[in-house]
């Protein structure tokens, strides 16, 4: 009874092996994932509030009541490599956090109520490619892409664009901004 | 161009959505991460296939073994795809689903070694399939847009495998479409194109279903135009119930969608009430039908009749319990004596020849696989994205959970498969699809993150 044959020995080894290869693998998962938890803290604090660079929109209020505080992404192309500059700032918003939400210009953005709209506003009385904000030399048009309810500038009806001063407000349907720019 | 941000009446804010496909290229850079966890990754398989080679007195360069080697090599191909295609998304779910299907591989190998060729093929195509929806020119967000054509080509599925279906094994039910020698199991695409449906109606509708309460006796409920498609889905699954004797797809199915439903609407009692609806449509089903009286009574009495309809079962826990805390060792236990122990059992199997110590392992990778798809999901900025990578992490947590819980006894064993692991085609092929959706996510948000 005392001998244990080469091969059941190697076999018993293997055994204790395999279960001791499955746990190190949970655990350098665990590892793993554990530092990811800790680490991206940074990653998913508030972008600090930048400046606008040149002009932003802040939204006065809407029909889409609820929250309106966020962050905008900047995009690849154009000159903001790294992004330092186009993050927007979500400014400190109302009770319901509506209104007060920033949205930071630069390029050509549009506002609509669906996709590819750049800034989606739901709320009905957008139509769903509202209108586009895009610098022309050193003035800010906004243009009406055909909307329904159609695009006011300080209650004045854009016939097909016009341009805007800061402290202009912007109507989009119910929505409503304030163009801000020269910081 | 488009830098897309949403206002979205729910509270949660101006969300960022994903941009185009990134216009400037990125220098290569490695995944060290990955490659790490995959070398711990390959290792159990690998020492698996060892053992079997001391245990059945065959050379390790056995044909037997190749099915192995080849899906570890499959594995770490994948990740030099991924390293040369410069994908930025996730490091860990690779790895952790190489490891569950590497002992997946190795039990079909232990098991039924003549099918372990055509698993291995299959796992060639899925992981393909899995590299080209993760590295490929498109955007999980554009799923939205397809909600109401996923759900259309769901029916017509379920439809076909009513009136065409055939069943190749004999288990009973009818689930399959194809030839005997090729077929395919819709429910596993239909999981899938289930949870694209759910993601984009809720995402659409979530406001609805929370504000617009209307009076019904004593309960507040939304209107029911907005109630009727929950409704639809309550009634899928009894169908699939009934008509198809699929109690396992009938169970994932609705416990994803409640899990979604949850995650999309934050209150408990529309679980709740789902939950009593399931219950009562099963117990009438319980009262009416014979093949669910027959499943219920062989979970709550598996001795009634232990050499007869309860002998899969009965063989099963007393696999179960021969295990032990370290098993007999892989080759030397007798798991064949459990019928289609390959595609229903590989758990019992994995307990009875790897003892508790290795089954609680393949349980902890499953949890580390879920608690990872829910990560990501908590980290989407689109609420589209979100509910997708919810749903499809749930398709793989209840799943597991319906099969394993089967397995021992603890739930109605039904027929689903143990994601990854068991024997079967449509399964691997459907597994590594939601893992490819999963890491193409994550690598939208890493590219988002990168440009922030």
């Amino acid at each position: 009874m005392a001998g244990i044959a080469p091969a059941d020995l190697a076999a018993l080894l293997i055994r204790l092996v395999f279960v001791v290869v499955l746990y190190v693998l949970v655990l350098a998962v665990l590892v793993t994932l554990r530092n990811d938890v800790l680490a991206p803290a940074a990653r998913s604090a508030p972008l600090p509030s930048a400046t606008p660079r040149r002009a932003r929109l802040v939204l006065l209020e809407t029909a889409a009541d609820g929250g309106a505080h966020g962050r905008r992404a900047s995009h690849g192309g154009g000159d903001s490599p790294g992004g330092s500059g186009s993050a927007g700032a979500p400014a400190a918003g109302g009770p319901n956090g509506a209104s007060g939400c920033v949205i930071v210009l630069d390029g050509s953005v549009t506002v609509g109520r669906r996709a590819p709209s750049d800034v989606i506003v739901s709320d009905d009385s957008v139509s769903a490619k509202h209108a586009r904000f895009s610098a022309a030399g050193d003035t800010w048009r906004v243009e009406d892409l055909g909307s329904t309810n159609g695009t006011y500038v300080n209650g004045h009806r854009v016939e097909r664009s016009a341009a805007l001063h800061s402290g202009d407000v912007v109507s989009t349907g119910m929505t409503s901004w304030r163009f801000e720019s020269g910081t | 161009m488009a830098r897309s941000l949403r206002l979205t009446p729910a509270g949660s804010g101006l969300r960022r959505t994903a941009a185009p496909p990134a216009a400037r290229r990125h220098a290569a850079r490695w995944r060290w991460r990955e490659l790490a966890l995959l070398l711990a990754a390959v290792l159990p398989a690998l020492v698996g296939a060892v053992l079997l080679s001391v245990v059945w007195e065959r050379p390790l360069d056995d044909t037997r073994f190749w099915p192995i080697y080849g899906f570890l090599g499959l594995v770490l191909a994948s990740h030099l795809v991924l390293v040369a295609a410069r994908f930025r998304g996730d490091q860990v779910l690779l790895p952790l689903a190489g490891a569950i299907a590497g002992l997946g591989m190795l039990l079909v190998t232990r098991l039924a070694p003549a099918l372990a060729p055509r698993q291995f093929i299959w796992a060639v195509l899925g992981t393909s399939l899995m590299l080209a929806v993760a590295i490929g020119p498109w955007e999980t967000r554009l799923l939205e847009r397809y909600k109401y054509s996923s759900a259309a080509a769901g029916m017509i599925l379920v439809a076909l495998t009513l009136l065409f279906g055939i069943d190749p094994n004999g288990s009973g039910a009818r689930l399959w479409l194809g030839t005997r020698s090729l077929a395919f199991q819709p429910s596993e695409i239909l999981k899938v194109l289930l949870v694209v449906f759910l993601a984009g109606y809720l995402v659409e509708k979530r406001e609805l279903l929370t504000t617009h309460l209307v009076r019904w006796g004593p309960f507040r409920l939304p209107p029911f135009p907005y109630l009727a498609p929950l409704l639809a889905m309550w009634a899928l699954a009894l169908a699939l119930l009934v008509w198809q004797r699929d109690l396992g797809a009938a169970i994932l199915f609705f416990g994803v969608f409640l899990v979604m439903l949850y995650v999309a609407v934050g209150q408990a009692w529309y679980v709740a009430a789902g939950s009593a609806l399931f219950l009562g449509g099963g117990a009438v089903c319980y009262a009416l039908f014979a093949h669910v009286r027959l499943r219920v009574e062989i979970w709550l009495d598996p001795w009634l009749d232990p050499q007869g309809r309860s002998y899969q079962v009965v063989q099963a826990l007393y696999a179960l319990g021969s295990g032990g805390l370290l098993g007999a060792g892989l080759g030397n236990g007798y798991p064949l004596y459990v019928p289609a122990v390959h595609t229903d059992f590989p758990f019992v199997a994995l307990a009875e020849e790897g003892g508790l110590a290795s089954s609680l392992a393949l349980l902890l990778l499953y949890a580390l696989l879920v608690s990872r798809g829910l990560q990501l999901s908590l980290r989407a900025r689109l609420p589209f994205n979100r509910l997708l990578a919810t749903g499809l992490t749930a398709v793989l947590a209840v799943q597991t959970m319906v099969i394993i819980g089967g397995n021992l006894k603890l739930v109605p064993l039904t027929g689903v498969t143990l994601p990854f692991v068991s024997y079967g085609g449509s399964s691997l092929l459907a597994n590594f699809l939601i893992l490819g959706v999963l890491l193409r996510m994550s690598h939208e948000e890493a590219e988002l993150e990168e440009r922030t």
